[in-house]
């Protein structure tokens, strides 16, 4: 069942801008429907929650495994998710649409154990038909970095969510902004630490800056 | 003969006729100018007035709500819960897309209360426009732009609720006219310090009484540790040849550190260079003369930019919410004077 507020392009951008793959127009479109719509901000926290839940086994550039821990940091968000607002899941939709509304807590309690489970499923069938379409089920000779071979002992591959606080952080490469003069390289760890440490003290004496400064490295030589 | 005269008749009608003209052009402009001349001042005045209305509201406001931070790529969603109890600030900020971290003030994060106050010089090097009405989590407001006057650092962009004062979005600008970094409420609940208890409304009074401010105080400790540096001479001998108009430089304690490929510890020296309404800092680190030069490093986020040169035996990092290429003429026009 659609939203029937909210026409479904809206959330396919809302989607596209937390995936990074919003161009200039779409991302101007969503803060201006943003700055009127608050189910539309509220559908934004949630779509964030998820999103982050499912980039948490990308960190180590392995394939998402389906631990149980990783399906455990769905439940845990959608249990934090009623701290700020009252959003639901709509367990009689589509697996992957979500809609939000003003409920009584009673409806929310009951509602939750099953959007949460609904949220769980679309993720995991999200990602066997990824690994479906990529032919890598079905061939015999694959084995994912980060899967245990099945003769070795039981083992969970960590996938804990990536706990990132609100303090400066300093992470790794980010190949994004590089510019063709320049040649980039990485920088090591005691070079990041010591960068975060500049961060930190310029946090302290010098910003005068609202934003956080969540910080990525980029190493390069300088030729000119 | 005729033909004569008359053609004299016509040059000098011509000639009258060009005066006039352009005495009437002078003193089109000349009005235009009286007109508008006032009222722009006016419109600067009013900017500033309502830029400092916010940064009081800031402070002494009680408001809960969500916003949308967005610093390049990255899209964050956040609660921040601002509270004034007995006259006392607390803030408390959570990141919601991420593992359910939280962070208070304290702990270096996001904080409404680091928006400096509007002071008069920094109309040297920015001008204040008010704009148009816009609408932010659906509460009417007034855009209000800092305009840098050179290009060595970001257009800043405010809508502010003109009742409350409260800052609902916020952007800064790059050259290519995007917000390199913007942060901007969805939603939103501001109540009347003290009381706690009821909504502000449209037509509700808006004074804000002085509070005691924890924040304040804290913000002052810093300011205390930091000392004037005059004529742009860093200590050392090295010599800021160049920095961008309206800059002043002070120098924060010193750091202690060891850096990679380096034997013992080493001091750095940290300045910082403000011009009230954006930063930067300096770092200088003595390396060793025969150690290999480290790659040149940069770093961006949003806003925010890092770059590292080997220099005269120094290892120098520049970091501020500047661009990139502020950041590197100043690096570039550092000098060690022996």
């Amino acid at each position: 069942m659609s939203n029937t507020e909210t026409p479904i392009t809206i959330n396919e951008h809302l989607s596209a801008l937390l995936d990074d793959q919003a161009g200039d127009f779409e991302q101007r479109r969503v803060l201006d429907e943003l700055k009127v719509d608050s189910s539309l901000s509220r559908k934004l926290s949630t779509y964030a929650l998820i999103g982050e839940a499912m980039r948490t086994g990308e960190s180590d550039k392995s394939l998402i495994s389906l631990g149980s821990s990783f399906l455990d940091g769905i439940h845990e968000k959608i249990e934090l998710e009623d701290d700020f607002d009252e959003v639901i899941v709509n367990a009689g939709n589509e697996s992957s649409q979500l809609s939000q509304s003003k409920t009584e807590n009673s409806t929310t309690s009951w509602f939750r154990p099953i959007g949460g489970f609904a949220v769980a499923a679309s993720v995991g069938a999200l990602a066997f038909m990824g690994l479906q379409n990529m032919g890598l089920l079905n061939n015999p000779n694959f084995q994912p970095d980060g899967v245990v071979n099945s003769s070795a002992p039981t083992a969970i591959v960590d996938v804990t969510p990536v706990t990132s606080t609100v303090d400066n952080t300093v992470t790794s490469l980010n190949t994004s902004n590089s510019t063709n003069d320049e040649q980039y390289a990485d920088a090591d760890s005691h070079t990041r630490s010591l960068l975060k440490r500049y961060v930190d003290s310029h946090m302290q004496y010098a910003t005068s800056s609202a934003f956080v400064p969540s910080v990525r490295v980029i190493a390069y030589t300088d030729n000119q | 003969m005729n033909t004569g005269i008359n053609f004299k008749f016509s040059i000098a009608n011509f000639r009258n006729y060009k005066l006039s003209f352009t005495l009437k052009i002078i003193a089109f402009f000349l009005v235009v100018s009286f007109i508008f001349v006032p009222s722009v001042s006016s419109a600067d005045e009013s900017a500033i007035k309502l830029l400092n209305k916010m940064n009081q509201a800031l402070h002494q406001l009680t408001y809960k709500g969500t916003l949308v931070l967005i610093q390049g790529n990255n899209v964050s969603s956040l609660m921040i819960d601002h509270s004034v109890v007995n006259g006392v600030q607390s803030e408390r900020v959570v990141r919601l897309n991420e593992a359910g971290s939280e962070v208070s003030r304290e702990v270096k994060g996001f904080s409404l209360s680091k928006i400096p106050r509007i002071r008069p010089e920094m109309e040297k090097v920015y001008s204040f426009d008010l704009g148009r009405e816009n609408r932010v989590a659906n509460i009417p407001c007034r855009i209000i732009t800092a305009r840098p006057k050179d290009r060595q650092r970001y257009l800043q962009k405010y809508c502010i609720d003109m009742v409350s004062g409260m800052l609902l979005d916020y952007r800064l600008v790059g050259k290519t006219h995007k917000p390199v970094e913007q942060f901007m409420f969805t939603n939103i609940e501001i109540r009347m310090p003290e009381t706690g208890s009821s909504k502000i409304s449209v037509n509700s009074a808006t004074t804000l009484t002085p509070i005691e401010d924890v924040l304040i105080e804290s913000e002052s400790e810093v300011e205390t540790l930091l000392r004037q540096v005059s004529n742009s001479s860093l200590e050392d001998g090295w010599v800021a040849e160049v920095l961008p108009a309206g800059f002043e430089i002070r120098q924060a304690p010193h750091m202690k550190e060891i850096l990679p490929g380096q034997e013992g510890e080493k001091t750095t020296k940290h300045y910082v260079l403000s011009d009230g309404l954006i930063s930067m800092s300096l770092f200088l680190t003595p390396i060793s003369q025969n150690s290999i030069p480290q790659d040149a490093i940069k770093i961006n986020s949003g806003a925010l930019n890092m770059v590292t040169q080997d220099k005269s035996g120094h290892r120098i990092t520049a970091v501020g919410e500047v661009p990139e290429l502020t950041l590197k003429s100043i690096v570039k026009n550092l000098r060690k004077k022996n």
